[in-house]
C-alpha cells in the first residue's frame, strides 16, 4: 500500500510537470490567445475540436469519468473560447450523450424513470437557477466563475478518488416518502443466481443535495454524474447499478433545463458545438470497443490528476496568481 | 371499436366447458363464436373477423397448433390461446388468460400500442427449459440485450406462449418433461415458419455457455440485413446498446457497461 | 415461481415508450446536426456571423460578443434561420425539445394508470422545461 501510494505522488508529478510545459496556450493571457486565434484558418479550430473530444470520449469511457466534467476545464484551458460558450457547448455535449444513452437505460430497466423523475424535477429547476446564476457573475466578472469551477473540479478529484460505490447497500427501513413515490425495484444478479429487491431511505437529504446538484450542473455546464452517483447510491442505498443508470438518464432532464438558457442567451456557439458533439460521441462508441483490453485503474488515475491539475490551473487563472505558469 | 363488435372465436369438443366458457365471455361484453372441431372452427373464421380465438389442444379432427396456424394463416392479427390443460384448471386457464394483458392493452387504446412497438419492434426470445435457474440467468442476458424473455418450463407451454405472442427467437433444450425439444421446435414452425430456433445439446454450465453464444451470435439480427429497414433497425439497435454501456462507463460502473456490450470479437 | 419472478423482472411499459420514442429523437436530432452543420461549414448557406469574426471575438464574454455580431438572443435567433450559423439551432432546439415531448406522453400513460402523483409530477416537469425554453428569465440582462 505504501509503496503504491509513492508510485501514485510520483506519477501524479510527472504528469502534471508535463502538462505544465507542453501547452503554452494555457500560459497566454486573453489578448494573445485572440493574436493565435486569428492567425489559423477558422476550419483549424473545428478540426482540432473533433479530434480532441474523440480522445476525450474514449477517456471518458475508459476512466469511467463523465464526458462533461472532462469538457468544460480542458476545452477552456487549452481553447482560446470564452469560458460562457465552453459552458454552453459543454451541457449541449453532457445532454446529448445522456439523451442517447436514455433508451437503452430505460429499456433494460438500469434507470428508474419512478426514482429519476421527481429528483429530476428539483435538479432541473434548480439548474435554471444555477445557469442564471452562473451566467450573472461571469457578466460581473469572469474570473469568480474561473476560481468557483477551479474548486469544484479539484471537489470532484477528490470525490472521485475517494468515493467508494457500494454494489448492493443495506437499507433496513425506507423513509416515508421513499415509500410513497414507490422508490423501489429488483433485478436479477447472474452472481449471486438471485433477485436482488431494492429500496431507498434518507429521501429529503437526497432531494435537499439534488438543489446542490442542479444548481453546480446549471452553473458550470458540467454533466452531474459525479454528484448524482454518490447521492443515490451511497446516501440514498440504490444499487450501484440503479443508481449509475438512473443518474445518466435523470441528466437528461436536468441537462435540457440548463441547456435551454444557455441556447436562449446565445452562449451555444454552432462551430464548436456540432464537432465537440459528434468527436465525443464517436469517442465514446470506440472507447466501450477497448474496455475489455484497456487498463481503467491507470487510466482512471491519470483522468483524475487532470483533473486536479485543471482545477488548481484554474484557480490560479482566476485569481490571477500565475503560480501555473 | 366496442366490445360488442369484438368477436372471440372458442374451439373445443367439451360441449360443457364451452358453454362454461361463452357465458363467461359474453358477462365480459364481447361477442361470442363457438365450434366444436377445427373444420367448423376454420369455416367461422373464414366467415368472421375474428379478434381473440381461445382454442383446446386436444380436437377430434386436428390438433390445437395446426388449428392456430391455420387460422393466422387467413388473419396474421388474430390474437390465439392454446389450452393445454384438463378439466377444471382448463377453465381456470382460459380464465386466466382472458383477465390478462391484451384486454388490459387494449383498454389503453391502439395509440399507446403503437407506442410501445415503435419504431423497432420488441424482439422477444422464448427460453425453454424445466431448470428453473438456466431459465432465470438467461431471462437476465436476454434482458441486458434489449430484447424481452419469454419463459416455459415444459413443451406445452412453450407452445402456448408462442401461439399468443409474436416469438423471433426460440431457444431449446432438448429435453423437456413431456416432450423433446425437437418436437417443440417443429410445433413452433408450424406456428410461424419464420421463428429462428435453437436447440440446446448441453448440459449444466456449458448449456449457459452454449445458449449465450447463440445469442450473442445474433443471427436473428443478420436476418434482417436484407431489407434496408432492418439494416436501419439494426444499427439503430447496436447504437441503443452502445450508448448505454457508455452511460453506464461514464458513471463508472465498467462491469456493468461490458456486460451489456461485450464485444467479443 | 418463475412467472412470477419474470413479472417482477419486466420492465414497465412507460419505461419502454420513453425509451422507444427518444430513440427516434435522438437519430433525428443527430442527423439534422450533422446536415446543418454540412450545410453551414460548406459555405452552402451563408452565416450571419462571418468565420473571421466568429473567430476574432469568441475569447469575449457572450455579452460583448453579442453586441459586436448583432446577434439576437431569446427565440430571435428564428428570424434568421436563413442563416447558416443560426440554421443551426434548430437541431440543437429539436435535442433539448426531446425532453419535453416524451413527458406529454408521460402524463398520458400515467393518467390512464391513474397515477395522479407522478402525472403531476411529470406536468410540473413540463412547465419547467417550458419556462427554461421560453427565454422569460431575461435575455441578455445588462
Amino acid at each position: 500500500m505504501e509503496n503504491f501510494k509513492l508510485k501514485f505522488f510520483c506519477f501524479a508529478a510527472a504528469v502534471m510537470t508535463v502538462l505544465m510545459n507542453v501547452s503554452p496556450v494555457l500560459a497566454e493571457n486573453a489578448a494573445d490567445i485572440a493574436v493565435a486565434a486569428s492567425t489559423k484558418p477558422w476550419w483549424v479550430w473545428p478540426l482540432i475540436l473533433l479530434v480532441f473530444c474523440f480522445v476525450l470520449g474514449v477517456v471518458a469511457v475508459l476512466a469511467g469519468v463523465g464526458g462533461g466534467v472532462l469538457y468544460v476545464p480542458l476545452v477552456s484551458g487549452f481553447f482560446p473560447f470564452h469560458i460562457d460558450f465552453v459552458r454552453g457547448v459543454g451541457l449541449m455535449v453532457a445532454l446529448a450523450g445522456a439523451l442517447a444513452a436514455g433508451p437503452g437505460l430505460l429499456r433494460r430497466n438500469l434507470a428508474n424513470l419512478r426514482l429519476a423523475l421527481p429528483v429530476a424535477l428539483i435538479a432541473s429547476t434548480f439548474a435554471i437557477v444555477g445557469a442564471l446564476l452562473g451566467l450573472h457573475l461571469s457578466n460581473l466578472n469572469p474570473n469568480i466563475i474561473q476560481v468557483l469551477l477551479g474548486v469544484t473540479i479539484t471537489g470532484i478529484g477528490f470525490l472521485l478518488l475517494f468515493s467508494k460505490n457500494t454494489e448492493k447497500p443495506v437499507v433496513t427501513k425506507q423513509d416515508a416518502i421513499s415509500m410513497a413515490l414507490g422508490f423501489n425495484g429488483c433485478y436479477w444478479d447472474d452472481g449471486a443466481k438471485e433477485i436482488v429487491d431494492w429500496k431507498t431511505h434518507r429521501t429529503i437529504p437526497g432531494l435537499l443535495l439534488f438543489i446542490l446538484i442542479g444548481m453546480l450542473a446549471g452553473m458550470f455546464g458540467l454533466g452531474a454524474g459525479w454528484a448524482n452517483v454518490p447521492v443515490l447510491n451511497l446516501l440514498m442505498g440504490a444499487p450501484m447499478k440503479i443508481a449509475v443508470g438512473t443518474s445518466k438518464f435523470l441528466l437528461s432532464i436536468t441537462d435540457t433545463s440548463a441547456a435551454w438558457i444557455y441556447l436562449n442567451k446565445g452562449c451555444v456557439i454552432p462551430l464548436i458545438a456540432v464537432p465537440s458533439i459528434v468527436g465525443l460521441m464517436l469517442g465514446s462508441l470506440v472507447g466501450v470497443r477497448l474496455l475489455a483490453v484497456a487498463k481503467p485503474k491507470m487510466i482512471r488515475i491519470m483522468v483524475i490528476c487532470v483533473l486536479f491539475f485543471a482545477g488548481l490551473k484554474a484557480i490560479d487563472k482566476g485569481l490571477g496568481l500565475g503560480l501555473l505558469g | 371499436m366496442t366490445k360488442e363488435n369484438l368477436n372471440i372465436l372458442l374451439v373445443d369438443d367439451d360441449e360443457k366447458f364451452l358453454f362454461s366458457l361463452a357465458e363467461r365471455i359474453k358477462l365480459k361484453g364481447f361477442n361470442t363464436l363457438t365450434a366444436t372441431d377445427g373444420q367448423k372452427a376454420v369455416d367461422i373464421a373464414k366467415s368472421n373477423k375474428i379478434y381473440l380465438a381461445i382454442i383446446d389442444q386436444r380436437l377430434p379432427d386436428t390438433e390445437g397448433v395446426s388449428l392456430v396456424a391455420q387460422i393466422k394463416k387467413l388473419d396474421a392479427a388474430v390474437k390465439t390461446v392454446l389450452l393445454t390443460a384438463h378439466g377444471d384448471d382448463k377453465i381456470e386457464s382460459a380464465s386466466k388468460a382472458l383477465d390478462t394483458a391484451y384486454f388490459e392493452k387494449d383498454n389503453m387504446g391502439g395509440f399507446w400500442e403503437f407506442l410501445m412497438r415503435f419504431p423497432i419492434d420488441t424482439i422477444n426470445i422464448l427460453l425453454v427449459d424445466d431448470d428453473e435457474m438456466f431459465l432465470k440467468s438467461m431471462a437476465d442476458r436476454v434482458r441486458l440485450k434489449g430484447y424481452a424473455p419469454v419463459l416455459a418450463s415444459t413443451g406445452a407451454e412453450a407452445v402456448s406462449a408462442a401461439a399468443g405472442k409474436k416469438i423471433h427467437v426460440a431457444v431449446v433444450d432438448h429435453r423437456l418433461p413431456d416432450m423433446e425439444g425437437l418436437q417443440v421446435v417443429s410445433k413452433l414452425k408450424e406456428l410461424d415458419e419464420h421463428v429462428q430456433t435453437v436447440l440446446l445439446t448441453a448440459y449444466g454450465d456449458d448449456k449457459l455457455k452454449e445458449a449465450t453464444a447463440a445469442l450473442e451470435a445474433g443471427y436473428f439480427d443478420k436476418a434482417d440485413m436484407n431489407s434496408f429497414w432492418g439494416f436501419i433497425k439494426n444499427a439503430m439497435r447496436k447504437f441503443e446498446t452502445t450508448m448505454a454501456a457508455v452511460g453506464m462507463a461514464h458513471g463508472g460502473d465498467i462491469k456493468d457497461a461490458m456486460d451489456i456490450d461485450p464485444n467479443k470479437k | 415461481m418463475t412467472t412470477q419472478d419474470d413479472a417482477r423482472l419486466q420492465t414497465p411499459a412507460e419505461q419502454v415508450v420513453y425509451a422507444n420514442i427518444l430513440t427516434v429523437g435522438v437519430w433525428a436530432s443527430l442527423a439534422l446536426m450533422v446536415i446543418l452543420y454540412c450545410l453551414y461549414v460548406f459555405g452552402v448557406i451563408a452565416p450571419h456571423v462571418s468565420f473571421d469574426v466568429l473567430t476574432a471575438n469568441w475569447g469575449k464574454g457572450v455579452h460583448e460578443y453579442l453586441q459586436i455580431t448583432q446577434s439576437p438572443n431569446g427565440w430571435g435567433w428564428v428570424a434568421l434561420l436563413n442563416k447558416g450559423d443560426f440554421l443551426n439551432y434548430v437541431g440543437f432546439g429539436l435535442l433539448a425539445l426531446m425532453t419535453n415531448f416524451c413527458f406529454i406522453v408521460l402524463v398520458i400513460g400515467f393518467a390512464k394508470k391513474k397515477d395522479w402523483v407522478y402525472m403531476s409530477i411529470s406536468i410540473v416537469e413540463i412547465v419547467v422545461l417550458t419556462l427554461a425554453a421560453s427565454g422569460i428569465f431575461g435575455s441578455g440582462g445588462h
